[in-house]
């Protein structure tokens, strides 16, 4: 792990606090902790708008491509086909059994 | 076939039909993505996989290369799997690259190479009578939690319109 030092605003820190409370954990770890589910949310996002790929998405979790997977799922983002892309995947289907 | 395609039809029950009147051909690297790393991490379709390869269903072909396809990979910046799903289609032979992202679909599509998601490879089973409007309605609503809404429902609409024009 790399050591960074920031500024961290009174209200998340209010969260960080509860956290620690009320898991019975170190500071640190919940800033990790929470730092982790940001940067899950965020890449999901990212996947979602088609900004980036799934092989991406997985280098910057860190994670196998399954695995992955499952993560953009319980993020809530079950695919990322936009209308036009399905459009011309229904096309093919009619050109290829015509 | 692209591992996200493979992982969503096999989770969603819809593989076996597809591949029936689809020739299924996969890059080592998306035997790895789907089967080794799925069984590391204890999910039940990478069985379902595994046998669907012993049983040649699938089949799993090497990596293939050269100067031309390495440009193009490059400067598309391809990652993992998507280099030798590229590959492997350009060595012939296959109709379409089969896969569920957007970015990789677009990047193909941007140099001319047809793309199929697998709620549309369901819908060409249903085309070529492999399965019934039934099924192939059935078969949507399983693979529904796993791909885009706009996915979802332009395929149903092709089904419900009995694969008329939208």
């Amino acid at each position: 792990m790399v050591p960074k030092t920031t500024r961290i605003p009174k209200n998340l820190l209010k969260v960080i606090k509860f956290r620690v409370n009320k898991e019975g954990l170190d500071e640190s770890t919940v800033i990790r902790q929470l730092l982790h589910l940001g940067v899950k949310q965020y890449v999901s996002q990212l996947y979602k708008e088609g900004e980036i790929s799934l092989r991406e998405a997985s280098e910057l979790l860190g994670t196998p491509t399954r695995e992955t997977l499952e993560i953009l799922w319980q993020e809530g983002v079950k695919g990322n086909i936009l209308v036009s892309t399905q459009l011309k995947a229904l096309e093919l289907t009619r050109k290829t059994t015509s | 076939m692209d591992s996200d395609c493979l992982i969503k039809l096999t989770k969603g029950k819809s593989k076996g039909d597809v591949s029936m009147h689809i020739k299924v051909i996969i890059p080592e690297i998306v035997k790895t993505e789907t089967v080794d790393e799925g069984k590391a991490y204890g999910y039940p379709d990478p069985l379902d996989i595994e046998k669907n390869i012993k049983a040649g269903k699938i089949m799993v072909k090497p990596k293939h290369t050269s100067p031309k396809i390495r440009h193009v990979t490059q400067t598309l910046r391809l990652k993992g799997g998507e280099v030798d799903v590229y590959s492997l289609f350009q060595k012939g032979g296959s109709t379409a690259i089969a896969s569920d992202d957007q970015k990789f679909i677009k990047k193909m599509k941007e140099i001319g190479i047809p793309c199929i998601t697998p709620t549309a490879l369901i819908i060409y089973t249903w085309r070529m009578g492999g399965i019934d409007k039934a099924k192939a309605l059935e078969l949507l609503e399983n693979i529904k939690p796993m791909v885009s809404d706009e996915e979802y429902i332009l395929s149903k609409l092709e089904i419900e319109r009995a694969g008329e024009s939208l």
